[in-house]
């Protein structure tokens, strides 16, 4: 098992590399970037923008000797080069002829000189752009030594912005999670039992209504549920007070806070746990050993716990290995709809606006525990299921 | 920024308001400055709801300052009332020496300085205000202003040398007590007050000024602010010096702005004593420094409160600022409320819940869904329901007449037939004939919007112009001017073929993340289908958008919006006014100005930069938007109706205004009452 748990972790290293090139690509290639909107914004000139481009490391600017040591090149029906006066800015020459930055600028906004593209900002300032493979090794040589860089949004350390939201997710998942597997096994287990009963189609219907509406809307009904009941808080994960309250009170603050949006959460996964015991034991409870357990007289509970349960479980911990790995982006819609400060709405905005270090920072959270997710199932497995042998 | 479609879940459209919302500016922080802001983003983004925008009634109403303009029921939306009233300007509210002055808590530190503001109001001190924003903290650092969220809440902290005043719309001093203007207006001297302190009690004087701008003026720090200053030519920055005896700041232009003030505004002042290890000469780690995770007693500013807590993702808490330097009417020190709490909730939903069930004290922007509950509210005298006017956010279509070729595939950028027909004025007239305004109103904002025909809507008191061109809705007037440059169908598919057979058949732009710009572009591709025109109606990513609106060029119509920044200066739209402009949508970046009427508005534009009556410079802009009518570049369409709720009889002195943050801009001299 030892061997078997340090292959496991051996082969994580490449896994990772894997998958935040595939994410870093993945970001690149779509239109635009976190700048995207700036440049949009009349409010804020080129210059600025590439400025701050430069600054997050997707521009890298070119000094006048690197810039005359580009020699001529065409763009836009005119031969350009630069020349290095020694001042900050070189001398811009269009056909030979020297002209105003801000004029050449016009034109050169967007230059190739072979394959690299630039830019030129308006005081005639050059900036080399920083291609997707370059981008990406700069990044990941940085990440080696332990550096994530800085969200562009947040101009902070990521994992800083992660940690701070990271528990929240983490309490409302793992509620949920007890909820779903607390109510959706044993439900299972009993429709299971007694097959065509009413506790069976009543199970049933409770799953397939759970499988089908939508988190955002039971989401958006329990939070009417707690605005016309005043049962509940309306969102949010503790109350305004909460700084006040004693030590009980702010567990209690907390609770009431989280019945509705673990709920919520709990019972849609909740229908899936269900079903998937349910098949499993009406299989296990059909096999061979189970008559022959039956025959031989062992109690009902005894039958149906230590020989059917046993061998339905397998998938079970399976499917358990895998939710772990959503524990941090599964409650996205519920965070939304809920207001619950999780780190689902922080990685959901970063993504779309392109914040590229705090997407991979995320990331590599969750693959990493995606592969310990499915460590622990594995392990789980070779505990339950002495059949199981990890070698 | 940002992907995603809204069907079911207008929830998931907040992750573009994070970056995009629109720049409030306040009067405090001073705006990040400069008035427009680009609409896509704008609208994408607080309309992201696409709620906002539907509104109607057309007046204003303030309750709280016992001033009903006019106060008639908004029931029912429809096109009954016809009357608009423009140019409402809400009244400033009065002393009123009767009200008790309560105990502050905490208590104020010291004496307010002799040279303390003061500002003509009365109030109690106490209370809890509770209001909740959509944004989340990007940074407390004020060197760079990031999102709109940031700037408004920096605003409670810091204080500039001059602020906006929202309420009535005029630039005020603030740390400056005064200033003087050279003959030449090159030269500004700012006198500061005396005896204000931080709020960790170190006194702020004019060497903090001058450090706050070398900050904002450094090689190496990339921030938006400083642009404002820049020489539109040369792009020098103006050159700032200290008279430590006359305790003055100076500024020496390189060209005359009569935009310095606004600039100015948007500089908050930081403590050089805490900063000054900060501003290297090289590789400057300023913008690193109060991060959203700094502890909040390292956030010192002289602004009405300081920071009490921050909590990611859930709120932020202010303390009154024990040294605020300002006084009411009683010599009673400002501010007045003890306690704000702005709760970061990213779903307007949410938002409207709490507001119902008492959680917040006001809701601005109010959403076109919650309408109808909000008057509810109103009539159970629950709340009261502000009427603020037309917004200053502007809805509007554009012809892509980019005449520039693909210097990678030597191809145009507009096909060719399609740039000769968006050439023709008589199309772009009977495309601005063709749209029924009137019904988008009524569909798509409920009857809460206004028709408009120039950047400047009826809200914008300072600068809306009367005389501009109008194109009423005619159907016939628009087959006219097709039928007269002879595009008529000939093959009787209902599709109009121009002059040379070609059928007239395009495709619209929109961004897919806001529902209601979805709605008016399905409005619009049916009224054009009506007069014969095929138009494909096609919603993009928003980033999408941007890049072939910035690089690509491959676009045929395109439906977006301005939004309005503060100041509401013409001035600050120069990005998109100008012929040079990097928004310049029907043509950006201009080498040239490539027409006669073009380089007119440049001269005007230039003109007006250089004038500093507004009275004068009123008359130069209506030129340009007289200009920008006749020659319909931009087809402007509608601006919605702006409202705002409070809970009834929570504050006092409310001065509400259509400048964002409507009602939260005077917080200092807000106060609860219990």
């Amino acid at each position: 098992m030892l061997t078997f748990t340090i292959r496991r972790l051996l082969s994580i290293p490449p896994l990772i590399l894997v998958v935040s090139l595939l994410t870093f690509l993945l970001l690149k290639t779509a239109p635009g970037d976190f700048y995207s909107q700036q440049e949009a914004d009349p409010a804020r000139s080129l210059t600025e923008v590439l400025r701050q481009k430069e600054s997050a490391g997707l521009l890298h600017r070119l000094n006048p000797s690197q810039l005359e040591a580009l020699g001529e090149f065409k763009d836009e029906g005119a031969t350009w080069s630069f020349r290095d006066v020694g001042e900050k800015i070189p001398t811009i020459l269009q056909d030979g002829i020297i002209v105003e930055h801000r004029l050449a600028s016009h034109s050169l906004l967007n230059f190739q000189v072979g394959s690299t593209r630039y830019q030129c900002d308006d005081e005639g300032v050059v900036y080399r752009k920083v291609g997707p493979i370059e981008g990406f090794f700069s990044w990941f040589f940085n990440a080696l030594s332990g550096d994530f860089g800085r969200s562009y949004k947040f101009n902070r350390p990521v994992f800083g912005i992660i940690a701070e939201r990271l528990w929240n997710t983490l309490t409302l998942s793992i509620a949920a999670l007890v909820i779903a597997y607390g109510l959706g096994v044993p439900l299972g287990v009993f429709a299971a039992v007694k097959p065509n009963s009413p506790i069976d189609h009543t199970a049933g219907i409770l799953a397939f209504i759970g499988l089908s509406i939508p988190t955002v809307f039971s989401a958006l009904l329990a939070v009417l549920f707690a605005t016309y009941s005043g049962l509940f808080p309306i969102g949010d994960m503790r109350s305004l007070d909460y700084d006040q309250l004693g030590f009980w009170g702010k567990i209690g603050d907390r609770i009431h806070h989280l019945v509705l949006p673990a709920i919520v959460l709990g019972t849609s996964a909740m229908a899936g746990y269900m079903r998937q015991a349910r098949g499993n034991m009406i299989e296990a409870l059909g096999q061979d050993y189970v008559r022959t357990a039956r025959a031989k007289g062992v109690p009902h509970t005894g039958v149906l716990f230590k020989h059917a349960f046993r061998n339905a479980v397998n998938p079970l911990i399976t499917m358990f290995g895998y939710s772990l790995a959503s524990l941090l982006s599964g409650s996205l819609l519920v965070e939304i709809v809920m207001n619950w400060p999780g780190l689902g709405r922080l990685v959901f905005e970063a993504i779309s606006a392109k914040d590229e270090p705090l997407v991979l920072a995320s990331v590599l959270i969750s693959t990493l525990l995606l592969v310990f997710g499915n460590l622990v199932a594995d392990l789980l497995l070779a505990l339950v299921d002495p059949r199981v042998r990890l070698s | 920024m940002s992907p995603i479609s809204c069907h079911t879940s207008r929830m998931l459209q907040w992750n573009l308001q994070a970056t995009f919302i629109w720049r409030r500016r306040t009067r405090f922080s001073g705006l990040l400055g400069f008035g427009w802001l680009l609409g896509f983003c704008v609208w994408a983004s607080l309309s992201a709801t696409s709620e906002l925008n539907a509104q109607s009634g057309d007046s204003l109403q303030s309750a709280q300052n016992n001033a009903n303009l006019d106060s008639h029921s908004d029931d029912d939306p429809p096109i009954r009332r016809k009357r608009i009233r423009r140019n409402t300007k809400l009244p400033e509210p009065t002393p009123d020496p009767s009200i008790p002055i309560g105990t502050p808590s905490p208590a104020f530190l010291g004496e307010a300085p002799d040279d303390a503001i003061v500002v003509n109001r009365t109030g109690t001190y106490g209370g809890r205000f509770v209001y909740a924003i959509l944004g989340e903290v990007e940074t407390f650092n004020p060197v760079e202003p990031k999102g709109a969220t940031d700037q408004e809440i920096r605003a409670l902290v810091f204080s500039s040398l001059v602020q906006y005043n929202n309420g009535d719309w005029h630039t005020s001093p603030d740390l400056a007590k005064s200033w003087e203007v050279s003959e030449d207006h090159l030269t500004w001297t700012f006198f500061l007050r005396e005896g204000i302190l931080w709020s960790d009690g170190t006194p702020l004087t004019v060497d903090d000024v001058e450090f706050s701008f070398h900050a904002v003026f450094h090689d190496q720090i990339a921030t938006s602010i400083r642009d404002g200053f820049k020489h539109p030519q040369t792009g020098d920055l103006p050159q700032v010096s200290v008279d430590n005896d006359r305790n003055a700041v100076i500024f020496t232009l390189s060209r005359i702005d009569s935009q310095f003030l606004t600039h100015l505004g948007a500089v908050s002042i930081i403590p050089k004593h805490l900063w000054k290890d900060h501003l290297q000469e090289q590789d400057p780690t300023i913008l690193q420094q109060m991060t959203s995770n700094s502890p909040p007693e390292m956030l010192v500013g002289s602004g009405p409160f300081v920071l009490k807590e921050y909590i990611p993702a859930e709120k932020i808490v202010y303390q009154r600022n024990p040294r605020y330097w300002k006084k009411d009417s009683r010599g009673q020190r400002l501010p007045y409320i003890d306690e704000i709490v702005i709760l970061l909730v990213k779903d307007l939903n949410l938002q409207w819940q709490k507001f119902e069930a008492g959680e917040l004290d006001i809701f601005m922007d109010l959403p076109a869904d919650h309408f109808r509950e909000a008057t509810a509210m109103e009539k159970a005298g629950t709340a009261d329901l502000v009427r603020l006017g037309v917004s200053l956010n502007t809805n509007w279509v554009c012809f892509n007449m980019h005449p520039g070729k693909n210097p990678e595939t030597d191809e145009p950028f507009v096909d060719e037939e399609k740039s000769y027909w968006f050439h023709q004025l008589d199309f772009r007239k009977a495309i601005n004939h063709a749209i029924d305004r009137d019904g988008i109103k009524r569909t798509a904002f409920q009857g809460r919007a206004t028709a408009i025909w120039s950047s400047v809507t009826p809200g914008n008191r300072s600068w809306f112009h009367r005389g501009v061109t109008t194109y009423p809705y005619s159907v016939e007037t628009a087959q006219r001017y097709l039928d007269e440059l002879g595009w008529k169908d000939t093959d009787g598919d209902g599709v109009r073929e121009d002059d040379q057979g070609r059928p007239i058949r395009f495709t619209l732009n929109t961004n897919v993340e806001n529902n209601l710009r979805q709605q008016i572009g399905n409005m619009i591709s049916q009224d054009l289908k009506k007069v014969g025109i095929d138009v494909n109606f096609k919603p993009q990513i928003f980033n999408d958008l941007v890049t072939s609106l910035r690089d690509s060029h491959k676009w045929d119509m395109i439906l977006l919006g301005w939004g309005s920044g503060v100041p509401p200066d013409p001035a600050n739209g120069k990005n998109i006014t100008l012929s040079s402009g990097r928004l310049h949508a029907w043509h950006p970046q201009q080498a040239k100005p490539a027409t006669k009427w073009e380089a007119r508005i440049d001269q005007l534009m230039a003109m007006m930069d250089e004038e500093l009556d507004d009275s004068v410079r009123k008359g130069y802009f209506d030129e340009v938007q007289e200009l920008m009518g006749q020659n319909i570049p931009m087809l402007y369409l509608i601006a919605a109706n702006s409202y705002c709720t409070i809970k009834k009889g929570r504050l006092g002195n409310l001065w509400p205004s259509l400048l964002r943050p409507q009602l939260t801009w005077n917080l200092e001299s807000l106060w609860i009452r219990q």
